[in-house]
């Protein structure tokens, strides 16, 4: 009898014992003399173990597998299931062969080339389902990259001519035989059913008709990101209408009021220039009140348009990002002004970021009629700009849009968002949307950003981190983090802290940002230095009471210090507090702090051979190394202001 | 892992299932955050096995390689700890079996000292006397203590690794402390 105790002593010494476990014998150890001298002899024993064992590693070397990483394009140095899958499904001239394009600095991969391309489009399957089984129907049969050089001489057939409505390919028997269970393989040829926007749209077609199946989902959703139900018990249906079929070629919103912006005050005047359209009385200055309540901000994000019309105005707002043109034509046509962020070069030849009010548009003359609140109005209002233009500039800013509603139109405004009403579903397709278009402009520096954008929102920080990394390495202005901080996010999460504090060096240079104090608050406070943390967030909320993530922030260093346990749906601060939750949730707010015993980094980082970062490794499937993946490797310069 | 210090969890929003899933699809940076997370652990435990750090940083680099390799077909069946465990010592007895221990054993004096264990015991005291002694017990004792006490198992997970029955981790455990007890005793009555 006593030996069943004895025999428990050493787990519970080691902590791994169940909790009843542990309550019975602590029970039995109040009264049994012998099992405590027992007890205090293994306590001896594994202190001894663990310091013996302890002291045998100082500094771990770093991680090194060249073999894998390398590029050398070897299968069988992929994880297994590729070379798996590949074997039992394919033959070298596979109708499947798929170009998935990847890293610019590529080297060829001569000998597995098209079983890896074709590993890539399995893969593409797995993971994006029959959405991505209409994406290789769409590649099929374009060589592989490989040949082509660095500098990936385009191939033909794929991506959508601006203007051509792209008839959806076939999807291939092959290719509908690897369907996962439960995907719901797409109308094989049907044109009619495929949301081809006319315009210049560079974003692929989704597939009319198809319903991801929960399985086919790219990741596991991370607990950073509040549970989304809809995402794991539901399927979720994209729209297979256009999203401007119907509409009329001309449309325009009446009664905006145009406002000439002030210093850096782009984001309040247009805000303020919406709002006046359904009837709002306030003006830019009243909008800066709130939204840069710091007087030296220089960049309101959408979600803080967002806080502010939701909170202070009897208004709504809603934001979102990865828009097309059309659904700009059809959220006007149904007379919801548009808000939208884009890059502008200034007379200076600087870059800078700038606010449009899309209030209308033009088939007939290919423009959107947008107010400009630095260049000011048009003719009769508005000014035109082309579609071209319009997603040119609007692309640099992950084509985010925010819409502003009158309380009794919120269920309009949502029905007409279409798939882009709910989040999850954006969040989901984002990295394949973003990704399509980053296969037609490899080139494009914003294309790797917004890839990194989107994986971030998903929650794959590492995904995300690698391709900020080539988007900074191609050359970004140097204005970039100002407007749009998502990199800080996808570091963080990535666990790279020291990438976070040096780009809020160099943020820094140029003056405060919320964010740069911030995301030092959030490493601070990852570190385990909850005084310093607690200094950067106050310095946020002292420049701007209304910046709610600092807020959020601070509430949840206090609660994980009274050991209030994370709550599942989200961080501790808005689990508390429900509408907190939901206005984080719906409005895209950046992501909480994760507390020291949540994401912790050794104090010995462990280098990782740059090799090995391969940008959404799981979509480009040849492994290939992402050239230094160190942030700008010649640091842009930053002048001092 | 049961009591480890908390930087030894990079990623601990993310559970090591959801990591070893993020590998098997490819995801080199999680296999870098497994990396973090268990590195040194399974180093500490390499070392142990092959008594020589150079030799048991290669192996280790063999089983971030297998991991890689085999991080698909992992089914949970175990728990991550356990089966990365179950990797580091295949490979170690490989790696043994490549290359002959070292004439020279990791601990100098224990090797200089051809005594047994009590005789090491006897010679010392405090903490460094039940480590020394520690290092003088046979291998299998020594390696079933290290799993329990260091790499946080529970018995049937320590068996798994070791591809022993239940009941031999609980018979090598209380082994290991009947060789052990002698130098507890001389320290409580240094102490006393």
């Amino acid at each position: 009898m006593h030996e069943i105790w004895l025999d428990q002593l050493p787990y519970y010494v080691a902590g791994t014992l169940d909790p009843a476990g542990r309550a019975a014998l602590e029970m039995h150890l109040r009264e049994c003399e012998a099992c405590r001298a027992s007890l205090a002899q293994w306590e001896a024993i594994a202190g001894a173990v663990r310091e013996d064992a302890a002291s045998r590693v100082e500094a771990l070397p770093p991680l090194r597998l060249p073999d894998v990483f390398s590029g050398n394009g070897r299968v069988s140095e992929a994880p297994s299931h590729i070379g798996k899958t590949l074997t039992s499904e394919s033959t070298e001239d596979s109708p499947m062969t798929v170009h998935v394009p990847e890293m610019a600095s590529l080297r060829p991969a001569p000998q597995s080339r098209s079983v890896l391309t074709l590993a890539a489009a399995v893969l593409l399957v797995v993971l994006f389902g029959a959405a991505a089984i209409l994406l290789a129907g769409r590649l099929g049969g374009v060589d592989a990259p490989g040949a082509s050089g660095p500098d990936g001489e385009q191939p033909t057939g794929l991506g959508i001519q601006p203007g051509t409505p792209t008839p959806y390919p076939q999807a291939t028997p092959a290719a509908t035989g690897t369907a996962l269970p439960g995907a719901v393989p797409p109308a094989a040829g049907a044109p009619e059913a495929v949301d081809v926007t006319p315009t210049a749209t560079p974003i692929p077609a989704i597939p009319g008709g198809v319903v991801l199946p929960p399985t086919a989902l790219p990741y596991t959703q991370s607990e950073v990101l509040p549970f989304t139900p809809g995402l794991t018990t539901s399927t979720t249906s994209i729209t297979s209408v256009p999203l401007d079929l119907g509409l009329p070629s001309r449309a325009e919103i009446e009664g905006v009021r145009f406002e000439a912006q002030t210093w850096n005050n782009s984001g309040p005047a247009t805000l303020s220039m919406a709002l006046s359209a359904l009837g709002w009385e306030g003006d830019q200055a009243e909008a800066a009140a709130w939204l840069r309540a710091d007087a030296d901000d220089r960049s309101v994000m959408l979600w803080e348009m967002a806080l502010y019309v939701e909170q202070e105005t009897e208004f709504g707002a809603l934001y979102r990002v990865g828009g097309v043109p059309a659904l700009l034509k059809r959220l006007v046509a149904y007379g919801f002004p548009v808000v939208i962020p884009v890059g502008f070069e200034a007379d200076d030849g600087e870059w800078y970021g700038h606010h449009w009010l899309v209030a209308g548009y033009d088939d007939e003359a290919q423009v959107f009629l947008v107010y400009d609140s630095f260049l000011g109005a048009g003719e009769d209002g508005p000014r035109e700009v082309s579609y071209n233009q319009l997603d040119a500039a609007w692309r640099q800013f992950n084509r985010a849009f925010l819409i502003v509603y009158r309380p009794e139109d919120r269920a309009e405004a949502l029905d007409e968002l279409a798939h882009y009403a709910d989040r999850a579903t954006l969040r989901v397709l984002g990295p394949s949307l973003a990704d399509g278009y980053r296969m037609q402009h490899p080139d494009d520096p914003w294309a790797w950003f917004n890839l990194g954008a989107a994986w971030a929102d998903l929650g794959d920080y590492g995904a995300a981190a690698a391709a900020f990394d080539k988007a900074f390495e191609m050359g970004l202005p140097w204005r970039t983090l100002w407007y749009r901080p998502e990199p800080y996010a996808a570091y963080y999460g990535a666990g790279r802290l020291s990438d976070v504090i040096r780009l809020a060096d160099e943020q820094s240079q140029a003056g405060f940002f919320e964010e740069v104090a911030y995301w030092r608050g959030m490493v601070y406070a990852t570190q385990g230095l909850p005084d310093l943390a607690r200094r950067e967030f106050q310095s946020v909320l002292d420049a701007n009471p209304n910046y709610l993530p600092a807020r959020v922030a601070l509430d949840e260093l206090t609660l994980a210090e009274l050991d209030v346990p994370v709550f599942p749906a989200g961080r501790r601060a808005v689990a508390l507090n429900p509408s907190l939750y939901s206005i984080v949730e719906s409005q895209g707010v950046p992501p909480t702090p994760i507390m020291r015993e949540e994401l912790a980094v050794p104090p010995l980082p462990v280098t990782l051979d740059p090799a090995m970062l391969s940008p959404g490794a799981v979509i480009t499937v040849e492994a290939v190394p992402l050239t230094p993946s160190i942030i700008p490797a010649t640091p842009t310069p930053i002048p001092a202001d | 892992m049961a009591g480890q210090p908390w930087w030894k969890h990079p990623h601990p929003h993310e559970t090591d299932l959801g990591l070893i899933e993020r590998i098997g699809r490819g995801d080199a940076a999680a296999l870098e955050a497994l990396y973090a997370r268990h590195g040194h652990s399974l180093l500490a435990y390499l070392i142990g096995q092959v008594s020589d750090r150079q030799l048991a940083e290669e192996v280790l680099q063999d089983v971030m390689l297998a991991v890689w390799r085999g991080a698909a077909r992992f089914r949970g069946e175990s728990a991550v700890t356990t089966w990365l465990l179950a990797i580091a010592r295949r490979k170690a007895i490989t790696a043994r079996q490549r290359r002959p221990p070292p004439e020279q054993a990791l601990d100098e004096q224990t090797a200089a000292d051809d005594s047994g264990p009590l005789e090491v015991l006897e010679h010392q005291s405090d903490r460094a006397a039940v480590r020394a002694a520690l290092r003088a017990l046979p291998d299998d004792q020594r390696e079933t203590l290290e799993l329990v006490f260091f790499h946080g198992l529970t018995g049937p997970q320590a068996a798994a690794v070791m591809g022993v029955a239940p009941g031999t981790v609980k018979s090598r455990l209380h082994r290991a402390k009947a060789m052990l007890e002698r130098v507890l005793r001389l320290r409580e009555n240094a102490d006393a």
